[in-house]
């Protein structure tokens, strides 16, 4: 999949309102810090997810001088070739348009086109909490299923919903209404976490003894609040065991006067050599492990829609070591379209820059470097 | 706002309250409504103030009406044994179009929401209750819009109605997801009817 061409309209501090093509692999943007390098990549990410990695606020994306802000881009994937645009506004809600019709939900523009975000606060992947891994595992199944999406969100009203019951001593049928709902919903998004758990399974495990030579074996399980379930579990399997087990708890429940049970509070469990990453790996084997992760994402992505992501690299250089920067850069290379961002030029290795489209960024500009 | 002269900024204020309708459209509008012929402004006028004079609920189905009760309610040839449960007037107005429904209809006026503080005692509920007691229902169609608000307040109802022995069932969801039922075609609608299902 690649973009190639974007345009950007008052989208933070970017000005550019001609297009910017795109080389089909290595794209390098240099700038000092506060220019508008991952201001960039955010518009990008915007327009395959429908929302910031940085924020909620879609209004703090619009330029402080302006109403109205505009990414467009033209993005060619396996099958064809067509032009994503979302236009965004103080006076209405963010709009998406897929070859210039104007999509019913934002998701039925976005899923044509897929990236994956990598940042140095995903080097924390491993080391913080068990949120970053629901939210790591949530974007990456959204990426592939917009049915997971729906009922992802769903989920969130349903749980908010549900919790201000709990909050306001509302109980019986008017608390059952939405009880029935977060186990019907919830089982659904469990079922595809611990499915798509097992497919990273051995490529996590693959590419992080590539990344120690060998030495390490990673171990990644799903770890739900809910016990007994697990990949031999059907979707009906799991609502039975889902509502058994939220019912023992109902007493709990109107002590703490929160949901006690569900995907909400899942994890990932990480284990290197038997050992659990988080609480005593080392800060190098929870950045190796993050970053198999994230590679195994990319990779499990390729195998469900058949080509791979573009990848957007945010300041991850200046926090690699070589070994670890190499072999991203090999598993990048030729297949991916990849945009980098950095302060400095120096650092990168020289095949990589002769082989890549460099580009500028000052003050909002992005200019051919 | 400041630039306009004040009734100019109060008819944009007041046009910038309606749903949908953000600070610039209700600039447009308002310019839009100051150019046309007085005749075209006082008729709309006197809409709205006609409306909000003779406009009100009816006692039986909680639809608006201007007589009570409404010429549905008060027309004897529908069928006796169903009732839908709609969740707002246009609603009922869209499955009307579609010509297919014959029985009677009860609005609710909103769904169920505990974050907006709206529970089965602010909507209409209690009067439905008494309609089905009184009355001799068979079956309690549920179309409502498939967001987990309308979902949440369709099960309550077969909660509370299903142990009165009345069928309560729910039209079938091929409807925009989340979506309103104001925005299905009617075929889909019509679909959606002749595919109900019940509770369970
Ligand atoms: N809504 C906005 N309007 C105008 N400028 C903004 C907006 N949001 C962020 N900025 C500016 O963008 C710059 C940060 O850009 P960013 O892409 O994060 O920098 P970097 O190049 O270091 O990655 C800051 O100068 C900030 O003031
Ligand atoms: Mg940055
Ligand atoms: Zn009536």
């Amino acid at each position: 999949m690649k973009i190639t061409e974007l345009q950007l309209n008052n989208f933070r501090n970017l000005k550019n309102f001609n297009s910017i093509i795109w080389d089909n692999k290595i794209n390098i943007l240099i700038g000092k810090n506060a220019q508008g390098k991952s201001n960039l990549l955010e518009a990008v990410y915007y327009l395959s997810n429908g929302k910031s990695f940085r924020t909620n606020i879609d209004s703090d994306l619009i330029n402080l001088n302006d109403q109205n802000s505009l990414v467009k881009a033209s993005i060619k994937n396996k099958q064809f070739q067509f032009k994503l645009e979302c236009r965004l506004s103080n006076t209405y809600n963010k709009e998406f348009f897929l070859n210039g019709s104007k999509a019913l939900k934002t998701i039925d523009a976005t899923q044509y086109f897929a990236t994956v975000m990598f940042s140095p606060e995903d080097l924390m992947l491993v080391k913080g909490g068990p949120s970053e891994r629901r939210k790591f595992l949530d974007e990456e199944i959204s990426q592939i299923s917009p049915s997971y999406a729906n009922r992802l969100k769903d989920f969130k009203k349903v749980l908010l919903q549900r919790n201000n019951c709990l909050k306001n001593n509302i109980f019986d049928d008017k608390l059952e209404v939405w009880t029935e709902q977060l186990v019907q919903i919830g089982s659904h998004i469990l079922y595809k976490r611990i499915e798509v758990t097992e497919k990273l399974k051995p490529l996590s495990r693959l590419i992080n003894r590539k990344l120690t030579q060998g030495k390490e074996n990673l171990e990644i399980d799903y770890l739900s609040t809910i016990q007994n379930i697990d990949k031999r579990k059907s979707v009906e399997d799991i609502k039975i065991e889902f509502y058994k087990q939220l019912s023992l708890k109902s007493k709990e429940e109107k002590i703490k006067r929160i949901t006690s049970l569900g995907p909400q509070r899942d994890d990932l469990s990480l284990k290197i050599n038997g050992m659990d990453v988080r609480s005593f790996g080392s800060q190098g084997q929870q950045r190796t492990a993050s970053l198999a992760l994230k590679l195994a994402e990319i990779e499990f992505i390729k195998s469900e829609i058949g080509e791979y992501p573009v990848l957007l690299l945010d300041d991850v250089f200046s926090e690699l070591d070589n070994d670890r920067k190499r072999f991203l850069l090999e598993t990048v290379a030729d297949k991916i379209q990849t945009f980098i961002t950095g302060t400095e030029l120096t650092g990168l290795n020289n095949k990589l820059i002769k082989s890549a489209k460099i580009f500028s960024v000052e003050n909002g500009i992005i200019n051919v470097y | 706002m400041l630039h306009y002269a004040q009734s100019i900024s109060i008819l944009i204020a007041e046009l910038g309250k309606l749903p949908g309708v953000g600070p610039k459209t209700a600039q447009r509008l308002a310019f839009y409504l100051l150019s046309v012929e007085d005749n075209e402004a006082i008729a709309l006028a006197d809409a709205i103030i006609d409306a909000k004079n003779n406009i009100t609920f009816c006692s039986i189905c909680c639809n608006l009406t201007d007589e009570d009760p409404c010429f549905i309610c008060d027309d004897p040839r529908r069928d006796s044994t169903t009732i839908c449960v709609v969740e707002d007037p246009k609603d009922l107005v869209a499955i009307e179009k579609t010509g297919e429904y014959r029985g009677y209809y009860h609005v609710l006026h909103g769904v169920i929401s505990p974050i907006n503080g709206i529970g089965p005692e602010q909507l209409t509920f209690k009067e439905l209750l008494r309609r089905v007691n009184s009355s001799k229902f068979e079956e309690v169609i549920v179309a409502i819009g498939s967001s987990v608000e309308g979902e949440a307040t369709g099960m309550y109802l077969a909660k509370l109605l299903q142990p009165l022995g009345i069928k309560v069932t729910r039209i079938a969801h091929g409807l925009p997801v989340g979506g309103d039922l104001e925005y299905a075609d009617e075929v889909t609608l019509a679909r959606a009817f002749e595919g109900r299902r019940e509770f369970n």
